[in-house]
């Protein structure tokens, strides 16, 4: 069977697919969304043509900005991603913003940092190969990756190897030969105040070969020819795949896919259309396949829960922080590395504490009365709650304690928030 | 509900607001109330003023030109309008509320209250008023809980006992109440009523809260004829009866931190043996004293402003300053005798300070070498800057400036120059550690002084202009004053202003006063700022978060100015002042 293959138009969804396609192509959806969402079609066209946030938002980032504060961004990306009048742009402006990881640690400026996360909202659904040439070019990205040290005689090779290494090829496709000529092509490229300058008389303008093409190579050729390159659609289509579909896809699927890339002239956004409509995405494989992220994870629970108007995004992102996802502060070049690194002792514990303190209003009151639906008594709680948070299906034992929770709850709101508290501590839930 | 009734509530209404105000006709026996208090009391407050206050009502000046201001609007938008409410109230308790309430406390209302640690406080009311009024209060309140209880009124508005000719209701666990001849007595338990009626009459007896000296002496310095509410707290008792919260307030005096930022008559006032307060509401005014009574020798007698010194005088008040005060903060003492005055604990931080600050003098000791020689007066004054064009902040806010006296202007004011210079370089050094922008130094001539300034290189157009750009940091020395500034605009204009002798003498003791005009200017610039602030930080909506920003700054336009002044009225009494002038002139 074709990895690609793809469902036809109109076809009907059931409540579990419809769950998964929110969770994975937006941030999940509350009953009200899930419950018109019967049409595939409607569903995608519900998350592709949301892009607009509100005003007071957009108009007020600036002076946000100006108290160059990163807590104030994160808060603020977080309100974004709350308040899901964006939904797909700001899964994919996530995803850049893992690949193509730079941190505010060192960057030491919000400005660049937000100015980053923009491109990926503006370009992140676009054309990848542009994309890539513009953060090439982008202020933060080049302080990051020291692009103001790389002069002519002195190669700062860090841009040069993340090029290569994580942003277009990956490890294999490449030598170290390739690093240090791309490095000299790349040389001159730097910031000045908050913008990029190419400084002519840093640029090394000798002869170099990169990826076995020789030249007068200057910074655009090299990511040119990374485009060039086989391996980067396969990199690319990988990386999309991971995300969005299964955390470990097939060479096959790979290949498939990067060839669906080039189809689509690598426009990401036709890439997911056709993606989100494949067996591949749609099928079983992709269902809870990974552990989710922090920020995903969090934002899906409150958007699932029709809650997240009711909680501050400045405290939720410093859950997220908690859980180890702290916005616009990858640990490292390689972003995060997510998978089983989501949950170890310190994080799990703090998962744990966030979601069960969610739920059981342990921090700010939530009110959960709806969540489930308003005419859902105490015996039909465990039902409602694992049809909404855990559509695909929750076993047996998990069931059998959901139940028991509700019946041993003192009150209807103890044994709405206990049974809440309860599945989202499950270790199932925060598969994604 | 008696439409009779309603109709003569609704006539009446208007009377709310215009009613002169008559003078309190004093009732035959007019012990003092607080007489008619256990001695044990810890926690006393009487309200003077308040039958004169709802007589006038709503008519009231002060709260009339609350209700005529944008914050009246908020209010009824908020809660309706207070006219309407005070009549719904009326209907529902069958009088004009207003008038009941001052018929029955003109002959005084007094609280009292034994804080319990872990259980229930002991509250006990005495109250004297019209004997008609108190009667057909009783009555009907006795009838409503009657009604609520499904008790045949008569059952409960009957007394159930009486004690030295005082009728006494017991109702429940946690109100024993007596009344006769239009004095009311209540209390949480029935034997701290029975003792409150036996003080009765007996104006001797020790008893009796009044026999307190410390409350005797609080009562007869503190409380003036103009007083709406005063109260009165006996701390020393409270450190040991009430929540840990208090013992913490009063600890504040042996921090250094809390010394420097507070100044030593807000930091010691919690220390103080007992404390008074009096709220006050004027025409245009709203009070509140704050009042230590022996606070604790040391600290407070070696750090409070020596009762026969005045703060220098400060440069003339412009038009549209935001902010002036003088404060009084004796470093070199703080320093020379920080072994006596603070706890061991604190005491490196106190060496770590000096290390610190040698670096900007010069390597000087500067508890010997250079507090000594300042001035402890500091002032202060505060106002919007003209920023540079290429350079306005997007959240601009205004300069303020310190100015403070040396005793050895020839030699200081180069040191102090020199500090300022030292400091960004430092700043400097640090920014260039973190590729941050620097400031460069510059000299300027400016009527005769030299204003030594730094500033950010200017922000490229179209790439923001941050916070930091709110800095400018400047100092200049004129004549024995040396100015330090957030912004050289504003050290420019008080340099000039002290050179030409243009200076205004401010109030005698610590004082700081804010233009209410001014903060709500900032509120409104910055309107969007907050509003997104508050979206983000406290989870609001837009609609909710605007709202309370536009009252915030309602508020802050009604109010012309708030004045802080502290005082140190006896040797041992110190005293603070809170003043919001509203609605007329300065």
């Amino acid at each position: 069977m074709s990895p690609t293959r793809s469902r036809s138009a109109g076809k009907r969804l059931d409540a579990a697919t419809a769950a998964h396609v929110y969770r994975r192509a937006g941030f999940g959806a509350d009953l009200e969304r899930r419950e018109g969402a019967t049409d595939l079609d409607a569903v995608l066209a519900d998350l592709f043509e949301r892009r607009e946030h509100d005003a007071l938002y957009t108009r007020g980032v600036s002076a946000l900005l100006s108290l160059e504060d990163v807590e104030r961004l994160q808060a603020w990306w977080m309100s974004l991603i709350l308040r899901d009048r964006a939904p797909l742009v700001e899964r994919v402006a996530l995803l850049w913003h893992d690949h193509f990881a730079t941190s505010n640690d060192k960057v030491l400026d919000v400005r660049l940092m937000h100015a980053q996360v923009q491109l990926f909202r503006d370009h992140g659904l676009g054309d990848f190969r542009e994309l890539l040439h513009a953060v090439a070019k982008d202020p933060a990205m080049l302080v990051w990756l020291d692009g103001n040290a790389n002069r002519s005689g002195h190669p700062n090779e860090n841009f040069a190897r993340e090029v290569l290494e994580l942003f277009g090829l990956g490890i294999g496709n490449y030598d170290e030969r390739d690093v240090q000529e791309a490095a000299r092509a790349f040389s001159g490229w730097g910031v000045d105040g908050r913008r990029f300058v190419n400084r002519e008389h840093f640029h090394d303008d000798s002869t170099k070969e990169v990826l076995g093409t020789r030249g007068a190579l200057d910074g655009d050729d090299v990511v040119d020819l990374v485009l060039a390159h086989p391996a980067c659609a396969r990199h690319v289509a990988r990386t999309l795949l991971a995300e969005f579909a299964v955390p470990e896809p097939s060479n096959a699927e790979v290949a498939e896919w990067a060839r669906v890339l080039k189809r689509v002239d690598w426009s990401v956004e036709r890439f997911l259309e056709q993606l989100f409509r494949s067996d591949l995405f749609l099928g079983p494989a992709s269902r809870r396949a990974r552990i989710a992220g922090p920020v995903e994870l969090t934002a899906t629970t409150l958007i699932t829960l029709g809650v997240a108007d009711q909680v501050a995004p400045a405290d939720v992102a410093e859950a997220c922080g908690e859980m180890g996802q702290s916005l616009y502060r990858p640990p490292s070049v390689k972003g995060w590395d997510g998978g089983r690194t989501w949950v170890h002792a310190g994080t799990w514990l703090a998962r744990h504490n966030r979601f069960s303190g969610l739920a059981q209003a342990h921090g700010e009151r939530v009110d959960l009365s709806t969540s489930f639906g308003a005419d859902v008594d105490t015996p039909q709680l465990a039902d409602a709650a694992c049809a909404l948070l855990l559509p695909d299906g929750a076993d047996a034992p998990l069931r059998e304690a959901l139940a028991r929770a509700a019946q041993e709850a003192k009150t209807d709101d103890d044994a709405l928030r206990d049974v809440t508290a309860l599945l989202l501590t499950a270790p199932e839930y925060h598969l994604i | 509900m008696n439409p009779m009734l309603v109709h003569a509530l609704l006539c009446a209404a208007p009377l709310v607001h215009s009613a002169p105000i008559a003078v309190a006709a004093d009732p035959a026996a007019p012990q003092d109330v607080a007489a008619l208090l256990p001695a044990e009391v810890e926690v006393y407050a009487e309200a003077p003023g308040l039958p004169a206050l709802c007589r006038q009502g709503l008519r009231h000046p002060l709260l009339a030109s609350v209700l005529d201001s944008p914050v009246g609007d908020l209010i009824r938008d908020e809660v309706g309008s207070p006219g309407l409410l005070l009549v719904g109230l009326s209907v529902k308790v069958g009088r004009p509320v207003l008038p009941a309430i001052a018929k029955l406390t003109e002959g005084g209302l007094a609280v009292g209250l034994v804080p319990r640690k872990g259980g229930k406080p002991l509250v006990c009311v005495a109250a004297r008023g019209d004997a008609a009024e108190w009667k057909s209060v009783l009555e009907a309140a006795l009838g409503m809980v009657a009604e609520s209880e499904g008790l045949p009124p008569a059952d409960l508005i009957a007394p159930q006992r009486t004690v030295d000719g005082m009728h006494v209701w017991d109702l429940g666990d946690t109100l024993v109440m007596a009344h006769a001849d239009g004095l009311f007595l209540a209390a949480s338990d029935a034997a701290t009523l029975e003792r409150m009626i036996a003080l009765r009459g007996d104006r001797a007896a020790e008893t009796s809260l009044a026999a307190n000296l410390d409350f005797q002496r609080a009562r007869s310095a503190y409380r003036t004829d103009a007083a709406l509410v005063w109260s009165w707290l006996d701390l020393a008792a409270l450190e040991t009866s009430a929540d840990d919260g208090l013992g913490e307030l009063r600890a504040i005096q042996t921090q250094p931190a809390a010394q420097l930022l507070l100044g030593s008559t807000l930091a010691n006032l919690g220390g103080a043996q007992s404390g008074a307060l009096e709220l006050r509401l004027g025409a245009t005014s709203l009070e509140l004293d704050v009042v230590g009574l022996d606070a604790p020798e040391g600290v407070a007698a070696k750090l409070v402003a020596p009762r026969k010194t005045s703060p220098p005088a400060l440069p003339a008040q412009v038009d549209g300053e935001t902010a002036r005060g003088s404060v009084y903060r004796d470093f070199a003492t703080v320093f020379r005798e920080r072994v006596d005055l603070f706890p061991p604990g604190v005491q490196p931080a106190f060496a770590e300070a000096t290390s610190n600050l040698a670096l900007f003098f010069g390597g000087k000791d500067v508890a010997d070498d250079v507090l000594p020689k300042l001035d402890p007066w500091i002032g202060f004054v505060s106002r919007p800057v003209a920023f540079d064009e290429r350079a306005i902040p997007e959240v601009p806010l205004p300069g303020a400036a310190i100015l403070v006296r040396t005793t050895e202007p020839e030699t200081m004011g180069p040191e102090l120059v020199a500090a300022v210079q030292s400091l960004l370089s430092i700043l400097n050094i640090e920014a260039a550690q973190q590729q941050q922008p620097i400031l460069t130094v510059n000299l300027e001539l400016h009527e005769g002084t030299t204003i030594t300034y730094g500033r950010y290189r200017a922000p490229v157009q179209d790439e923001g202009v941050d916070l930091r750009y709110n800095l400018e940091p400047a100092c200049a020395m004129v004549g024995d004053t040396f100015v330090l500034g957030t912004h050289r605009a504003l050290v420019k204009e008080l340099a000039g202003q002290l050179a030409r002798g243009e200076l205004t003498q401010p109030p005698r003791g610590e004082s700081l006063e804010l233009s209410g005009a001014e903060v709500a200017r900032i509120i409104a610039a910055n309107e969007e700022t907050l509003v997104l602030g508050a979206v983000l930080e406290d989870g609001k909506s837009e609609a909710q978060a605007r709202k309370e920003i536009q009252g915030l700054g309602a508020v802050a336009g009604l109010i012309d100015a708030l004045r802080l002044e502290t005082a140190r009225p006896a040797a041992r009494d110190l005293r603070a002042s809170l003043k919001l002038l509203i609605g007329g002139e300065r």
